[in-house]
C-alpha cells in the first residue's frame, strides 16, 4: 500500500485562541514495501505526522492518500477501521497499552477487534510470539509479570497480529539496553524482508536510520526539510549539523579521515562495515603501489 | 582518600525467588569521584540502586554512607547524605511549579524561608533552569524536568548524588543537557557521583566503572581499562565506543594498529601515521 | 465542556489577584450566604454593584466573563421562565392562551435568576484570579484549627496539590492510551454496550496500572527528599495577610449589614 501526502497541514485546536500549526507543506511518497525513517527533534512534528498514517488525526488542509483511502481535509472520514487494520502503529513505550490477564488475550485483542474469530486468533498466537522472538511459555502468563523488554515485544506482537501492511514505529527502542535495541531493530528489518511490510520508523537515532532505512525524511519545526536515500542525506554533513541533528559516528569518522588524508571517499559510510571496507581499499592501494 | 560510600559483601535475594539478585558485592566510592555502575537490564544494577538508598535491606553484608552504617534506624540520616535522581522525569516532580518542587525537600528539612529562597535560586542557576522558576511541569521537556530534579537534589546539599538511570527515558538532546549539567556541577563543586546506567556516554565520563552481570561485579576500572575487554562487554549486551569497535575490526583485517582507541582523534591520527609510514616505504 | 471558564486561571497582577487566597475564600463563602439576604430592588442593586466592582478590580474583561457564562445562560433563562409561569401572586400583567403572568412572578423570576448569575460570577472570579495551589494553601490555612481534632489538614492539602500537579499528566496519558487502543481497532465513541465496556477496560486498566506505578515512584521520590509528614516542616508558600485583605473583609462586613438593614 502506497502512502502519498499532498500539501498536508495540521492545526491543533483549530478556531480557538489555542490554535497551533503542528504540520505544514507536507508532501510524502512512501512506496509499498520500503523502509522509511522519519527523523527530527522532539516537537518537530513527527509524532503528529505519524498519526495521520491511520487517520487518528486528519489533515486540516491537503490530501492524504493511504492505499485505497483518500482523506481530504474538511471531510470527516467516518469509516476508518479498515484503514487502521492496514496500518499498525506501535507507539512510544507500547508496553503501557497492555491490559489483559494473559499475553495470549492481549495479543488477540487487536485481530479480534478487526473481526478475526477467537479460535483463529488463539491458534495463531504461537506464530506471532515467534515473530517477536518470545518463547511459547509466556503465552499464559500475565503480561505484567514479564520484564520490560518482553512486555514491549508482547505489545508489538499485538500490533503485528492485526497483520498490517504498513508498520509505523514511534521510537521503538527507547529505554532499551544496547543489546535489546539491536535485537529489536533486526527484528523489524526481518519483517520488512520476509513479510514485505512497509516500515515507517520514527527515531532520534541517526545510526538506526543510516543502517536500516531505504529513505530518510528529516522534519524540522513542523515541515519536511530534507528527504532522500541515506547516501544523499549523509553526503551533506554540515547541513545536518546546521539543523541541530546528530550525525552518525561513521560519517563523522569518514569526514575526519577525509580531512586528515586530503582525500574523498566516493560514497558516505553508513555502517561500520562500510568504514572498514573503505579503509581496507585505502590501505591495500598503498601496499600495491 | 576519604570514602563516601562503602559496600561490603552485600547479597540480596527477592522473596519468592530462587536466585540471588546480588551476590557478594563489594566496592568503594571515594569523595569527589564519579563512578558509573553499568550492566544490561536485569544485571542487578537497579537492585543495587534500591539497596544504596535504603529502599531494600541487604540480605547480608553492610553499606556505609559517609561513615554511617545503613540500617532501619539510620535510614533518614543516610538519606540526608544522598541526592537521588530517578528514571522517570514525571514521577519525581512533586511541586506544582519548578520552585515548589525544589522547595519541597527544603520544607521537609525545616529550612527557614530566607535560606530556602537563596538555595532555590542557587540550585536552579546551577542547572540553568533559573528562567523557568514559575513553570509548571507539563510545560517542560523531559531533560528540563530532570534538571529540576537535579536542582531539587543539590538544594539539599548532599554529599553524594546518585543518578538512577536518570537519562534513560530522555531523547538525545535531553541526555546531553543532563550530562552537561552534571559535568559542570562536578567541575565546580567537587561532587561525588554514582551513576547507574547503560548509556555509553555516561560510562566514558566516569573516573571509574563497575560492570555488573548476573548479580555480580565482573569488571572494575577506568573506562579505558573496561573497554579493553571488548568482546566480554559485547557478550554481556553492552555497547562499545565506535572508535574502539573500529580499531578492533581493522586489527583483525591486518592493519597493524598498536592500540584500541577510545577517541576518534586518536584513531584517525594513528591511521595517518600508519598510512604515511607505509606510503613512505613504498616510495623509497 | 468547551467554553466553560470556571476553574481556569487567568494570570494577572490585579488587586484581586494579589489578595490573600484566604480573603478570597472567606469573601466567597460570606457572599454565598449574604446573597440570600437580598430580596428587593435596593439590596439586589447593592449586591450587583459590589459584584461589578470586584469584576472591575480583577481586570478580567467583561466580554471574557460573558463568554464564560454562555453555557449556563440557558439554565438561568429556564429558571426565569419557570418562576414566571408557576408563581401566582400580585396582579395579572397579561394573559395569553390561558397562561396568566403576574407582576410578582416576573419580579421574583428576575431576582432569582440574578442571584444565580451573581453566584456564578463570583465563584468564577475566584478561580479566574487564584491558582489552584493558592486555593489549596488558603484552605489548609483556614482549616488548620481543625488539627486540634486530629483532622489531617496538612495531608489533605498535600493530596490536593499533588492531584493538581498530576491532572495534566494523567490527561495526556489518557489521550495516549486511547490513541494506542484506537489504533488496535477499539472504537470509543460508538458500538454496542458490551464492546464499549471492553473499550473502557482497555483504557482504564493501563491507566490505573500506570497511576499506581506513578504513585509508588512518587512516594519514593518524596521519601528520599526527607518527607516525613507535617512535623518540623517549614512552608515555602507563606500566606501574608495585608492591610488590603483586612479592608476587603471590613467591606464585605459592611455590605452584609447594609443588606440586612435594607431588606424588606
Amino acid at each position: 500500500m502506497d502512502i502519498v501526502f499532498r500539501d498536508v497541514e495540521h492545526r491543533y485546536q483549530i478556531n480557538t485562541p489555542f490554535e497551533k500549526r503542528a504540520l505544514y507543506d507536507i508532501h510524502v511518497d512512501i512506496r509499498s514495501g520500503s523502509y522509511v525513517a522519519v527523523i527530527g527533534h522532539t516537537g518537530s512534528g513527527k509524532s503528529t505526522l505519524l498519526q495521520h498514517f491511520n487517520g487518528l488525526l486528519q489533515p486540516t488542509k491537503g490530501t492524504a492518500h493511504l492505499g485505497d483511502y483518500t482523506i481530504v481535509a474538511g471531510k470527516k472520514e467516518k469509516q476508518l477501521k479498515p484503514l487502521r487494520k492496514k496500518v499498525g502503529i506501535v507507539f512510544q513505550f507500547p508496553e503501557h497499552q497492555l491490559f489483559e490477564e494473559t499475553v495470549e488475550k492481549d495479543i488477540c485483542f487487536g485481530p479480534m477487534n478487526f473481526g478475526m474469530s477467537e479460535q483463529e486468533a488463539k491458534a495463531r498466537v504461537g506464530e506471532w510470539l515467534a515473530l517477536v522472538g518470545l518463547p511459547e511459555e509466556v503465552r499464559h502468563k500475565s503480561p505484567f509479570a514479564l520484564s520490560g523488554g518482553q512486555m514491549r515485544r508482547v505489545a508489538i506482537a499485538g500490533v503485528l497480529a492485526m497483520e498490517p501492511e504498513v508498520l509505523v514505529l514511534d521510537e521503538p527502542t527507547a529505554g532499551l539496553d544496547p543489546r535489546g535495541r539491536k535485537e529489536m531493530m533486526d527484528m523489524f528489518a526481518n519483517l520488512q524482508r520476509q513479510k514485505k511490510m512497509t516500515i515507517v520508523l520514527v527515531t532520534h537515532s541517526m545510526e538506526e536510520a543510516a543502517r536500516y532505512a531505504d529513505d530518510i525524511i528529516i522534519m524540522h519545526r513542523g515541515t519536511i526539510v530534507r528527504r532522500g536515500t541515506p547516501e544523499q542525506i549523509f553526503r551533506n554533513v554540515d547541513d545536518l549539523i546546521h539543523l541541530g541533528l546528530d550525525v552518525p559516528e561513521t560519517v563523522l569518522f569518514q569526514r575526519a579521515i577525509e580531512q586528515k588524508f586530503g582525500i574523498q571517499f566516493p560514497e558516505p559510510c553508513l555502517t561500520i562495515e562500510d568504514v572498514e571496507r573503505s579503509l581496507q581499499t585505502l590501505f591495500t592501494r598503498v601496499k600495491r603501489i | 582518600m576519604e570514602v563516601a560510600v562503602r559496600v561490603e559483601d552485600v547479597s540480596f535475594q527477592y522473596a519468592n525467588e530462587q536466585t540471588y539478585a546480588l551476590q557478594n558485592i563489594s566496592f568503594q566510592v571515594y569523595k569527589g569521584e564519579w563512578v558509573t555502575i553499568v550492566g544490561h537490564n536485569g544485571s542487578g544494577k537497579s537492585t543495587l540502586a534500591k539497596l544504596l538508598i535504603g529502599l531494600l535491606p541487604p540480605t547480608s553484608g553492610t553499606i556505609h554512607v559517609c561513615g554511617i552504617p545503613l540500617s532501619e534506624e539510620t535510614i533518614w540520616d543516610v538519606r540526608e547524605q544522598l541526592g537521588i535522581v530517578f528514571q522517570n522525569p514525571d514521577n519525581q516532580f512533586v511541586g506544582t511549579t519548578v520552585q515548589d518542587d525544589v522547595a519541597f525537600g527544603l520544607e521537609n528539612r525545616g529550612i527557614q524561608k530566607e535560606e530556602m529562597k537563596k538555595r532555590i535560586n542557587e540550585a536552579l542557576k546551577k542547572v540553568r533552569m533559573e528562567d523557568f522558576i514559575h513553570h509548571e511541569p507539563h510545560r517542560l521537556s523531559g531533560g528540563q524536568k530532570q534538571r529540576v530534579a537535579i536542582a531539587s537534589a543539590i538544594a539539599l546539599q548532599p554529599n553524594v548524588i546518585i543518578l538512577d538511570e536518570a537519562t534513560s527515558m530522555l531523547d538525545p538532546s535531553g541526555k546531553k543537557e543532563v550530562l552537561h549539567v552534571m559535568q559542570s556541577l562536578r567541575r565546580e563543586h567537587d561532587m561525588t557521583v554514582i551513576s547507574i546506567t547503560h548509556d555509553l556516554n555516561e560510562v566514558a565520563k566516569a573516573d571509574r566503572v563497575i560492570v555488573m552481570n548476573k548479580g555480580k561485579i565482573v569488571l572494575e576500572g577506568t573506562p579505558a581499562h573496561i573497554f579493553s575487554y571488548g568482546e566480554k562487554l559485547e557478550e554481556m549486551g553492552l555497547d562499545l565506543p565506535f572508535s574502539l569497535q573500529l580499531s578492533r575490526r581493522l586489527k583483525s583485517n591486518g592493519i597493524p594498529m598498536t592500540a584500541d582507541h577510545l577517541t576518534m582523534e586518536g584513531l584517525v591520527s594513528e591511521l595517518w601515521t600508519l598510512y604515511s609510514a607505509m606510503s613512505n616505504i613504498v616510495t623509497k | 465542556m468547551n467554553g466553560m471558564i470556571i476553574g481556569k486561571y487567568v494570570p494577572g497582577d490585579s488587586l484581586i489577584h494579589r489578595l490573600d487566597p484566604r480573603t478570597k475564600l472567606l469573601l466567597m463563602f460570606i457572599y454565598v450566604f449574604i446573597v440570600f439576604l437580598a430580596n428587593n430592588g435596593w439590596t439586589y442593586g447593592i449586591l450587583t454593584l459590589f459584584t461589578c466592582l470586584l469584576l472591575f478590580l480583577s481586570r478580567i474583561p467583561f466580554s471574557f466573563m460573558m463568554r464564560g457564562l454562555k453555557p449556563v445562560l440557558w439554565v438561568i433563562v429556564f429558571t426565569f421562565f419557570l418562576h414566571v409561569l408557576l408563581t401566582k401572586e400580585g396582579h395579572i400583567v397579561f394573559q395569553w392562551l390561558g397562561i396568566e403572568v403576574y407582576d410578582k412572578a416576573i419580579q421574583q423570576g428576575a431576582f432569582i435568576s440574578l442571584r444565580f448569575l451573581l453566584l456564578i460570577v463570583v465563584t468564577t472570579l475566584l478561580t479566574l484570579t487564584t491558582t489552584p495551589i493558592e486555593v489549596t494553601d488558603g484552605m489548609e490555612s483556614l482549616l488548620s484549627p481543625l488539627k486540634k481534632w486530629n483532622v489531617p489538614v496538612h495531608e489533605l492539602a498535600l493530596m490536593m496539590s499533588i492531584s493538581l500537579r498530576f491532572i495534566p499528566t494523567l490527561m495526556e496519558e489518557t489521550e495516549k492510551i486511547m490513541k494506542a487502543q484506537t489504533a488496535r481497532g477499539v472504537d470509543f465513541s460508538s458500538g454496542p454496550l458490551q464492546e464499549r465496556m471492553k473499550a473502557m477496560t482497555a483504557l482504564l486498566v493501563p491507566l490505573f496500572i500506570s497511576a499506581f506505578k506513578r504513585a509508588e515512584e512518587l512516594a519514593v521520590a518524596m521519601e528520599v527528599r526527607g518527607y516525613r509528614g507535617s512535623q518540623n516542616r517549614t512552608k515555602w508558600r507563606e500566606l501574608t495577610w495585608g492591610r488590603i485583605d483586612t479592608a476587603f473583609m471590613l467591606f464585605i462586613g459592611l455590605l452584609a449589614i447594609a443588606l440586612w438593614l435594607l431588606r424588606s
